[in-house]
């Protein structure tokens, strides 16, 4: 192994959030700072989705609900009291998460497929909400805000660095939930739910914390997004495609692992942007990403992380030359089905 | 056998991986491939630029000229999803105007070069086309995206950098209402007037003939809503009494309850604002539900003439629509953009989309407008098109502060299988059916 | 009118049903939600317009070859591509949705977003049913065409499933699939031939859906919803519960767009679904379906 191999091993962490700090000052044009928000928003959405769709095993399709609320409670608020989105959004998320607290505990009672399907109902109600009380949302043609006071050649670098802050505090909150009591509640619901509850788990508030704290994260996105995007309109806030993004980056990376949700982000973003650019001459790209996606699925069921794990641990049973401790196994420290996670967890 | 199928999933999962992983670097730092693998019209603009310089009148001069750095003008269009219809018409519209610049010379002596990129119908993906067109690509012009859904965003990020924005198809009042100066639209009107000359012709009926009742249909969009409420207003102004006003969630598909309830009422006038297949539902409910109107309009879908004939054979006789052009108009290069486009595109001249016709406009604003300022300066270009006035294949255009149109729309009919202009009166084919025969 | 309009919802209804019953019968055998269903339906009805704008055959008479041909792919298709990915619930609504794009995408590719629909010499014949001197009923014969062929449709189903082996197979495993499998049931070629006629199912309300609406690559995305939205409130997995709750539907539908404005009603409408899925996911009929 190589010292710079070693290095890597041990310090990519540090080495990638480097490279994302500085990412927007090699490529200068805004261009590069808007694919990069963007990654950065489902980065960050799919961080959250994880705790609710990963550790603890309940898949929603409708949490761009939460996206969409926040949007508008952050163009709302901009426009009518000339609050500042960028603390406005952060803070109206967390009236959201109450909304989604909410939400949640009515829908801790469905199960399996009648939850994937009531997720969906519910993004579908506040859609059609949106588009319905025109007084507050502006109906259909949607609603505008003040752009961003700071001067064009730059205008996006802020969105991309207060987007990446928080990141970091979504994989920070998940990193601690993974390891917490809680987390090791949520893995137990996703194994078996029954079981969980025998052991002494409170599934119910279990699930609507998690669906609570994943919401927390989706809004927070939506909100940046909308002051970003200056104008806002149903059809794109509450779109189930956002879920779609969000949920495929998870499932690409390694569902329920802490980084699965950040690779997949970074090779699905940028990677749908190229195929819209190179296939986009017709519907054409539908169907390149439908094929791509049943692939992945099909033959990557578990994400590329924890995939590459077990190619690992194959590896290292058959050679006895491969030693130490793998960072690897950090880097997806995920427990397939059944196991029991008991190894980096000490209770707090 | 378990292990040799593993060995073979795991080879397909790589490659995929590779794959996506090599896309995603290929979007991310390398500017040059994109751009070279941008459009084949890149292609097929030096194709014609080299074959036309040998053709025309070329002195050195223009020779010269024309091998000279091309000028880039950029777009992002809906080329997928719902809008991909329109979105596509656009950009043939805009390649026939590429074709036929080129050919004429260029544009300040240098040849043009379109660059399209695809949009799919998302408000996100299109402004993200932009920034990445200005600030990347760095082209020398940018024109407009089709609907107002993807107009509205995306004149920001022009305004932002301080481009013109000359658009083909983003005539809402939201998309005017917001200030900005750098946008123009390139339609003989703003979209919501889109049925005043309807309404002046409806209202020059003699009084015994005048419609007394009507009922509005209409799809929620900024656009559709838009044209209804100025055609209320006129008609309700002048006497004639809405007795059914009736929005509907642009996902509507079936329409049978709204046209019994129509049905009952029985209208005069029955104005439908729609976006093309709910057109085609509308009437088709009408049949079923036995209501004869005396006359009927619609916003967009009998401006379509193939796929409107198609799904309601004679049902057509006598609806009436506004459009903004007709192969057969008389407006300025009309005659030769036709010719072009079926060139291009094959096909009978019938049935060449409108919204290539309007982005056909929308090169020819720019042209001139480049060409009175005689640089490529956005900043001059955006005072210039606010001060001139353009001749267009719509008729002549000239520009308010924030870019309305100052002319008007003409009304079409459908008459024995295809439609013909009835309105206005100096534009007038043939004289409008009243009342229009059972449908 | 309210009559009127009623009858009219009624028959749309029925249309329904067809459109639904294989998608609760695919879900009742493999707990499968099929997002992909609508696509599926948009297919059969495109091929339905070409096979008519092409060659002028009628969708009533195309179904001949279709209906066999979608059995077929539905076959394969749980075989070759459902079957290996396992039962989470989650991975396989994602895999289905992932079929249905890319079936988007390529009727999308070949064929535009121009919207279709068959226009056939009966398309606004009208049968009146007079049933008082001052109440006319006018039945559109398409939407009557739907409502007869979704009882045929039916009834063949019910028939398969209550009189022949292959019913008693598929009834066992929708009752367990683990005892089935012990009694000698080939859970196998069970899930894979109640895939295929479910697919069978919406060929043939695919081919109604060409006649009575106006279609694009993407206009399954509109219609999915709507058919969740009955299989979960007729319980999903029962028929009969379909059937029943695509008639009320259709009814509820219809007026309520006339009582209420045409808006709210879909918010009532997935307001009911969300309800039921929360408070009663055995459904309004009160199937008991055990969760998967």
């Amino acid at each position: 192994m190589s010292r710079v191999g070693t290095f890597l091993k041990q310090y990519w962490m540090f080495v990638a959030l480097g490279f994302l700090l500085v990412y927007p000052l090699i490529w200068r044009a805004p261009y590069y700072h808007v694919l990069g928000f963007n990654t950065l928003i489902v980065a960050t959405a799919a961080t959250g989705w994880n705790i609710l769709g990963g550790y603890t095993g309940y898949k929603s399709l409708g949490h761009s609900t939460f996206f969409g609320i926040n949007a508008y409670l952050v163009a709302i608020t901009a426009n009518e009291l000339g609050w500042n989105p960028l603390w406005s959004a952060p803070l109206l998320a967390l009236g959201v998460t109450v909304v989604a607290l909410v939400l949640g505990w009515i829908m801790a009672r469905a199960k399996g497929s009648a939850f994937v399907i009531a997720t969906i109902a519910m993004l579908l109600i506040f859609r059609l909400l949106a588009l319905n009380v025109k007084s507050v949302t502006g109906g259909a043609p949607g609603l505008s805000q003040p752009l961003a006071p700071w001067s064009p050649e730059y205008s996006r670098m802020p969105f991309y660095y207060y987007m990446l802050f928080w990141l970091v505090i979504a994989l920070l909150v998940s990193a601690y939930i993974r390891r917490s009591r809680f987390g090791l509640g949520l893995l137990a619901i996703r194994d078996d739910e029954g079981k969980a509850n025998m052991v002494g788990v409170n599934t119910t508030l279990s699930k609507v914390l998690a669906f609570g704290v994943s919401a927390y994260f989706i809004a927070l996105g939506g909100g940046i997004w909308s002051y970003a995007q200056t104008h806002i309109a149903p059809i794109f806030a509450f779109s189930i495609l956002n879920d779609v993004d969000t949920v495929l980056a998870t499932m690409l990376g390694g569902l329920g692992t802490l980084w699965g949700p950040v690779l997949g982000a970074f090779i699905l973003i940028p990677g749908s942007d190229y195929i819209l650019f190179n296939f986009g001459a017709s519907q054409f790209h539908l169907a390149v990403f439908g094929v791509l996606m049943v692939v992945i699925i099909l033959f990557l069921p578990r994400g590329i992380l924890p995939s590459l794990r077990d190619r690992l641990a194959a590896r290292r049973e058959t050679s006895s030359a491969f030693t130490g401790a793998s960072t690897m196994e950090d880097l997806s420290d995920s427990q397939p089905r059944g196991e029991v996670p008991g190894r980096e967890a000490p209770a707090p | 056998m378990t292990s040799s199928i593993g060995r073979h999933r795991w080879l397909v999962a790589l490659f995929v991986v590779l794959a996506i992983v090599g896309a995603a670097c290929g979007s991310g730092d390398d500017t040059t491939t994109t751009a070279a693998g941008t459009s084949d019209t890149t292609v097929a603009a030096t194709d014609t630029t080299e074959a036309t310089t040998d053709t025309t009148e070329a002195t050195t001069d223009t020779t010269e000229a024309m091998d000279s750095e091309p000028i880039v003008v950029g777009a992002s269009l809906p080329l997928s999803g719902d809008k991909s219809e329109p979105g596509t018409a656009a950009k043939e519209g805009y390649e026939v105007w590429e074709a036929m610049i080129n050919e004429a010379g260029g544009l300040l002596g240098r040849p043009v070069e379109l660059v399209i990129v695809d949009n799919a119908s998302d408000q996100n993906t299109a402004s993200t086309d932009y920034e990445k067109l200005i600030t990347v690509d760095e082209v020398d012009f940018v024109v407009g995206p089709f609907s107002s859904f993807l107009v509205i965003p995306t004149s920001e990020v022009a305004a932002r950098y301080g481009y013109a924005f000359i658009e083909p198809a983003g005539g809402a009042p939201d998309v005017f209402n917001r200030g900005l100066t750098n946008l123009f639209f390139a339609q003989p009107a703003p979209g919501s007037e889109q049925a005043d000359p309807f309404a002046d012709y409806i209202l020059s009926l003699p009084a015994d003939q005048q419609p007394a009742t009507f009922a509005i249909v209409s799809q929620d969009d900024p656009f559709t809503l838009g044209v209804m409420d100025r055609l209320k207003g006129f008609l309700t102004e002048a006497g004639v009494e809405l007795v059914f006003d009736e929005v509907y969630a642009p996902e509507t598909t079936d329409f049978s309850s709204i046209a019994i309830q129509v049905a009952d009422l029985d209208p005069d006038l029955i104005v439908g604002g729609t976006v093309f297949d709910d057109s085609v539902a509308q009437i088709r409910a009408y049949q079923d539900a036995g209501y004869q109107p005396r006359a009927a309009f619609f916003t967009t879908g009998p401006s379509l003439p193939g796929p409107f004939r198609e799904a309601l054979g004679d049902a057509t006789e006598g609806v009436f629509a506004a459009i903004s052009w007709f192969p057969a108009a008389p407006g300025f290069q009309n005659a030769e953009f036709v010719a072009k486009y079926v060139e291009m595109f094959g096909g009978d001249e019938a049935d060449i989309p409108e919204d290539a016709a309007n982005a056909f406009t929308v090169g020819q604003v720019l042209a001139q407008g480049v060409e009175n300022v005689g640089a490529v300066d956005n900043a001059a270009l955006i005072e210039e098109l606010h001060k001139g006035t353009y001749e267009t294949i719509v008729g002549p255009l000239s520009f308010d502060e924030v870019g309305r149109p100052q002319g008007t729309f003409m009304v079409l009919q459908w008459q024995g299988g295809s439609f013909v202009i009835t309105d206005p009166g100096d534009r007038r084919q043939a004289d409008p059916i009243w009342p229009k025969p059972a449908w | 009118m309210l009559i009127q309009v009623a009858v009219i919802g009624l028959l749309t209804g029925g249309v329904y049903a067809v459109m639904v019953s294989g998608l609760t019968l695919i879900f009742g055998v493999m707990k499968i939600i099929n997002i992909a269903h609508a696509a599926f339906m948009v297919l059969s009805a495109y091929l339905a317009y070409w096979l008519f704008s092409g060659l002028g055959i009628d969708p009533i008479l195309s179904m001949i070859g279709i209906v066999p041909l979608f059995f077929f792919i539905g076959k394969v298709t749980q075989r070759r591509v459902l079957s290996p990915v396992g039962d989470d619930p989650g991975l396989l609504v994602l895999l289905t949705f992932a079929l249905a794009i890319t079936l988007e995408g390529v009727l999308g590719s070949i064929s535009g977003s121009t919207f279709r629909t068959v226009r056939t010499g009966y398309t606004s014949s009208i049968i009146p049913v007079e049933l008082s001197s001052d109440l006319t009923l006018r039945l559109p014969v398409v939407r009557l065409t739907g409502f007869v062929a979704s009882f045929v449709v039916l009834g063949v189903l019910w028939l398969i499933l209550n009189r022949s082996g292959l019913g008693r197979a598929i009834r066992a495993t929708i009752q367990n699939a683990e005892a089935a499998q012990l009694v000698g049931v080939n859970i196998a070629r069970v899930r894979s031939t109640t895939f295929g006629i479910g697919l069978a199912s919406v060929a043939i309300g695919g081919a109604l859906f060409s006649l009575i609406f106006s279609f694009n690559g993407s206009s399954h995305l509109d219609w999915i919803s709507k058919m969740l939205a009955i299989i979960v409130l007729g319980g999903l997995g029962s028929l009969p519960g379909a059937l029943i709750a695509a008639l009320i539907l259709g009814v509820a539908e219809a007026v309520s767009a006339v009582t209420m404005t045409s808006y709210i009603s879909p918010i009532v409408f997935y307001l009911i679904l969300f309800l039921t899925l929360v408070f009663r996911p055995q459904g309004l009929m009160g199937a008991k379906v055990r969760e998967g």
